[in-house]
């Protein structure tokens, strides 16, 4: 077993673990990133596209172009960094945590850290998380792992493709499957609107002439060894009604139905989940409820810009340090989500400085205004022209805005939209 | 999302895609001439011109390799090319074969439609320093 | 073209490889004979017995003079040693069967009678408060049951692997991929021709071929029977589900079936089912939309704490049902040196030791000779896994072969080293490899862990990732490489 003593691990080295990293190392710290593929960047890599950067480069760069510019800097920081190598194990010890990494090169490694940022990502929901029936036909692949074997395995997954979800992932896949030669048959949303952006349904969707189905579910997939056809049926009144549905002859099934925060890692370490991310509870720090250990990325909550995750790990990060240079806790306020919003995270504000919290709504709705209360009183009102679950939004409230409650009193702030 | 009448007059609704404020735009088009109303700043009149002139899309593709390790490398056009000409481009593109390494916004070809494709990924990556497990660890700050 | 007969053919030749036919091949490997294990899919335990819901059941459900009772018992005992012998996840967690009202009392009591007389060990009749002592995730409206402590849960592939191992360690020829298309006889031994147009000769024949086993007694001119498929669909709850149970949970049965289970995998998982649904088509292991909801009211009945969000997938088998219900093990009358091993449904797994017990009887009682192996060896090694070992404890494993420290299936814990050495034993297929080391059965279900096993398949293989199939040819992941590349 090979031992290493640093200020702080980061488990992950994708976008979130990058900055953060980089942001602890600027600090002064002794940093290690542990990274399961056999190279840094992560999900990034993977999506060729661009659209990336436009807010924090004020350029538009494509995914692996967004990585380089945080993995240049961290191979020249003096931070260490683990390939090919799988964080097992996370636990206490007498000044900090224990991590114990699998890694093929040098075998078992234990991590005596300070801090932890976890910075894991997400992982896709699938075929049984949706319960299509049918048979177990080759064919059948979750978005993400079909954008993997595409852009760098450079494999074609099949021929003609059935995507079931217009989220982004779906809409970006649908694209590049005809980029590389496929024909798409369809897109099929179980919601009456599409997920993703009006851009990508434009440049995926209409540039290809590429059936979308709204309000429509895939019902069953045919084929014996590989994918033949799916079943499509119309839902009506919340269930889908198959008499009205149809056949799509295809050979390959893609699934872009959502993302989960992949918090096993997390709940073996005893830090506590918050139901409405699947993350971890955070508090005004981004620091879970295990002492020292952090969370940002999309293992916190899933986000829709990577300009926001490098925006919250460094956030995650300059916490981090504040929390190993001994600094006091501030007093906090505990944030729930109040009317038509999902999830506000962090789950706490301190009122004394600024505080920026990343929420989803719940609602598709036009002339939407987001109210942030405390008890009766109004903190901070806002007014959007449209939003939409699948749009997150970014709020900030400036030192100050939240008065301190009484002593003793347990004031919540609220966010709500209306 | 769009409505079209036939081709050459009368109006289309688009929806802009230079940036994500996605402005739905309304464009009528007599001949040549195009008039573009519901954008929000000007490069959404340009999008709304060109779109029915002469639509134009930037292009990220992945190049076939002669490494088992890294089989494709991604690439760009580093401004967008006439929406045309994508398949020809494509075509050219998964035609080649490239050899290793490759460094990002290396240039692949000069000119095709006046963009430049560029490499988007240093392959190989560059190497992870080794780690340090001898001497001392770079120092920790706390004890 | 096969030269001499009685030099080329084997003594016995066992079509289907599935638990049956494995069982059958190890227990025959213990002595001085060729023989030939043939099986028509790609890999061993592909067919009824990849399906199976992994039970040790013991001895209640059938009647003392079906044969099926008889040979449950036996085969229930026998596991211990097997397990020793041959490693597989195997552990006797205890069946319960409950009840919730007095009719359903009455057969409780009845299969307990049904228990006794068989020869079940430890079984006994259970009031309410001793069976929420012994389940505590027992609903609260439970009036009484069955409880018997000899039932058990195994990972039912691992098991036929194991078998299938062994019987090649000490001797057996495994075909995979070969179908049999017509047999007839030549002198005193029976000549089969593949699909393929491969030709295999024996003196003996046995019919283990499960869901085709009234096709092969056809093409022998054996006894006539229909074997109807009869499916169960099936649900896997994620490990660290809500309110699982530590002990196999059983519905009061009814004519057809057992019910709906509530089954703690011995891998820490979930599993509801499975249904009982009556058939023809023997290639349609389709799961149906509406099943979803009926099981879960069934199983939630009994066990209220699960939860639909804990599902990460469903599966369906086929149960090859004969009429009358019970196992069909006997010398053929009408065919010559043609022993049948049809319509093993359940208890078939957990009878399978006793079923090829009773097939060597059956030879021994027709005259084969049968002289035992002085060096037979019953044990096979043991299969290193890493997620079996605290990190501590790996350096010697890693110092054997550092692949065991690269993690390729995060959500199972397995190790290149695991797949590989699956790659190397023949299972070349995503779901053969996923049966044997689990990967890709986790909760992401294969979207992480998917291209870095094909890209071993395709290096220890030598094939291309194109030639990477799911199960078998026909079910190929991807058609093509972007530039057409070859190699892999």
């Amino acid at each position: 077993m090979i031992r290493r003593q640093v200020d702080a691990v980061v488990v992950g080295g994708g976008s979130a673990g990058l900055a953060a990293a980089l942001q602890m190392r600027a600090a002064g710290l002794s940093v290690a990133i542990v990274e399961r593929d056999p190279f840094l960047g992560g999900i990034l890599l993977q999506c060729i596209h661009s659209g990336f950067g436009l807010r924090e480069f004020k350029e538009d760069l494509t995914g692996p172009e967004y990585a380089e510019r945080f993995i240049r800097p961290v191979l020249a920081s003096g931070i260490d960094v683990f390939l090919d190598a799988t964080v097992v194990d996370i636990s206490e010890e007498p000044h900090g945590r224990a991590v114990t990494a699998l890694s093929r090169g040098l075998g078992v490694v234990r991590f005596s850290a300070s801090v932890v940022v976890l910075a894991m990502g997400c992982r896709e929901r699938n075929r049984g998380n949706v319960a299509i029936a049918g048979t177990r036909p080759a064919g059948v692949l979750t978005a993400g792992l079909a954008q993997r074997l595409v852009n760098i395995e450079g494999c074609i997954p099949g021929r003609n493709v059935v995507i079931v979800g217009s989220g982004d992932i779906g809409l970006i896949m649908a694209r590049r499957l005809t980029l590389v030669g496929c024909t798409v048959r369809a897109v099929v949303e179980i919601q009456s609107y599409p997920s993703g952006s009006a851009r990508n349904i434009v440049q995926c969707l209409n540039d290809n002439s590429i059936p979308l189905y709204l309000g429509h579910v895939v019902t069953r997939i045919e084929g014996r060894n590989r994918v033949e056809a799916v079943q499509v049926a119309p839902l009506e009144d919340g269930n889908a009604a198959p008499d009205a549905g149809f056949r799509i002859p295809c050979d390959t099934v893609l699934l872009s139905v959502g993302l989960i925060p992949e918090n096993e890692l997390s709940r073996a370490a005893g830090v506590p989940i918050n139901d409405g991310t699947a993350g971890p509870w955070v508090d005004a720090d981004l620091m879970t409820g295990a002492p020292g250990i952090f969370a940002c990325g999309n293992v916190l909550h899933v986000h829709d810009l990577v300009d926001f995750v490098t925006e919250e790990a460094r956030r995650c990060a300059d916490r981090a340090v504040a929390f190993l240079q001994g600094e006091p806790k501030r007093r906090m306020l505990a944030v729930s989500p109040g009317a038509n919003v999902r999830y506000v995270v962090p789950n706490a504000c301190a009122p004394d400085r600024q505080n920026v919290f990343f929420l989803r709504p719940l609602v598709v709705k036009n002339d939407a205004v987001l109210e942030v209360r405390m008890g009766g009183r109004e903190v901070k009102t806002r007014r959007f022209a449209h939003v939409q679950p699948s749009e997150m939004i970014r709020l900030a409230l400036e030192q100050g805005s939240v008065p301190f409650p009484d002593e003793g009193t347990t004031a919540v702030l609220e966010v709500a939209i209306r | 999302m769009t409505k079209q009448s036939p081709a050459g007059t009368g109006d289309r609704e688009l929806v802009c895609i230079a940036c994500p404020m996605a402005c739905r735009l309304t464009v009528v088009q007599a001949g040549q001439v195009v008039t573009v109303t519901g954008n929000r700043c000007p490069t959404g009149e340009t999008y709304g011109r060109e779109e029915i002139l002469a639509p134009r899309r930037m292009v990220t593709a992945v190049v076939p390799t002669d490494s088992l390790d890294f089989p494709c490398a991604p690439v760009r056009t580093d401004r967008p090319i006439q929406r045309g000409l994508v398949q020809r481009l494509l075509h050219e593109l998964y035609a080649s074969t490239i050899s290793l390494p490759v460094r990002q916004g290396q240039v692949l070809m000069d000119d095709f439609d006046g963009a430049r494709v560029v490499f988007t990924r240093t392959l190989p990556p560059d190497d992870v320093p080794p780690v340090r497990l001898a001497g001392e660890p770079s120092a920790p700050i706390t004890t | 073209m096969l030269g001499d007969l009685s030099t080329d053919a084997c003594d016995v030749a066992i079509i289907g490889a599935g638990v049956s036919g494995t069982a059958i091949a190890r227990r025959l490997s213990s002595y001085r004979l060729r023989v030939v294990l043939v099986e028509r899919c790609v890999d061993v335990s592909f067919g009824v017995s990849k399906a199976n819901s992994g039970i040790i059941h013991a001895g209640f459900h059938h009647s003392p003079s079906s044969l099926k009772a008889r040979l449950e018992i036996a085969g229930n005992r026998a596991f211990d040693a097997l397990q020793a012998e041959l490693g597989f996840p195997f552990r006797r967690a205890g069946i319960i069967v409950a009840a919730f009202s007095v009719e359903e009392m009455k057969v409780v009591e009845h299969l307990y009678a049904q228990g006794v007389e068989n020869g079940a060990p430890g079984i006994e009749i259970v009031g309410r408060e001793r069976l929420l002592a012994l389940e505590p995730a027992l609903s609260h409206d439970v009036m009484g049951g069955l409880f018997a402590p000899s039932g058990g849960i195994i990972e039912p592939y691992r098991f036929v692997f194991a078998l299938a191992e062994s019987a090649a360690a000490n001797g057996v020829r495994l075909l995979t991929g070969w179908e049999v298309a017509s047999a007839s006889r030549a002198g005193d031994a029976w000549r089969m021709v593949s699909s393929a147009g491969e030709e295999l000769a024996a003196r003996w024949v046995v019919n283990a071929a499960g869901l085709h086993a009234d096709t092969v007694s056809a093409l022998f001119g054996a006894e006539e029977f229909r074997i109807l498929p009869r499916k169960g669909e099936e649900f896997i709850l994620d490990k660290g589900a809500a309110g699982p149970p530590s002990r196999v949970i059983f519905p009061v049965p009814t004519k057809t079936s057992k019910g709906v289970l509530v089954i703690p995998t011995v891998e820490g998982t979930v599993m509801l089912g499975p249904t009982a649904e009556e058939g023809e088509d023997k290639e349609d292991t389709s799961t149906t939309p509406e099943t979803l909801e009926k099981v879960f009211h069934l199983a939630s009945r009994m066990v209220p704490r699960i939860s639909k969000r804990d599902i990460i997938t469903a599966f369906a088998g086929l149960r090859p049902t004969l009429p009358g219900d019970d196992f069909f093990i006997d010398i053929s009358r009408k065919a010559p040196c043609f022993v049948q091993v049809a319509g093993i449904q359940s208890p078939g797994l957990t009878a399978s030791p006793a079923i090829a017990e009773r097939v060597k009887d059956l030879l021994k009682a027709a005259g084969v000779a049968l002289m035992e192996k002085p060096d037979w060896r019953p044990d096979i090694p043991r299969m290193e896994r890493t997620r079996d070992h605290e990190p501590w404890e790996l350096d010697q494993l890693v110092a054997k072969d550092p692949a065991y420290a690269h993690v390729v299936c995060r959500c199972e814990g397995v190790s290149e080293a695991e797949i590989v050495e699956a790659i190397r034993k023949g299972h070349t297929t995503l779901d053969g490899i996923k049966y044997y080391t689990r990967a890709g059965m986790g909760r992401c279900q294969g979207g992480f862990c998917t291209y870095r096993i094909m890209r071993l398949v395709a290096r220890e293989t030598g094939k291309p990732l194109e030639s990477v199939t799911k199960h078998g040819p026909g079910s190929e992941l991807v058609i093509d490489t972007i530039g057409r590349r070859t190699g892999s």
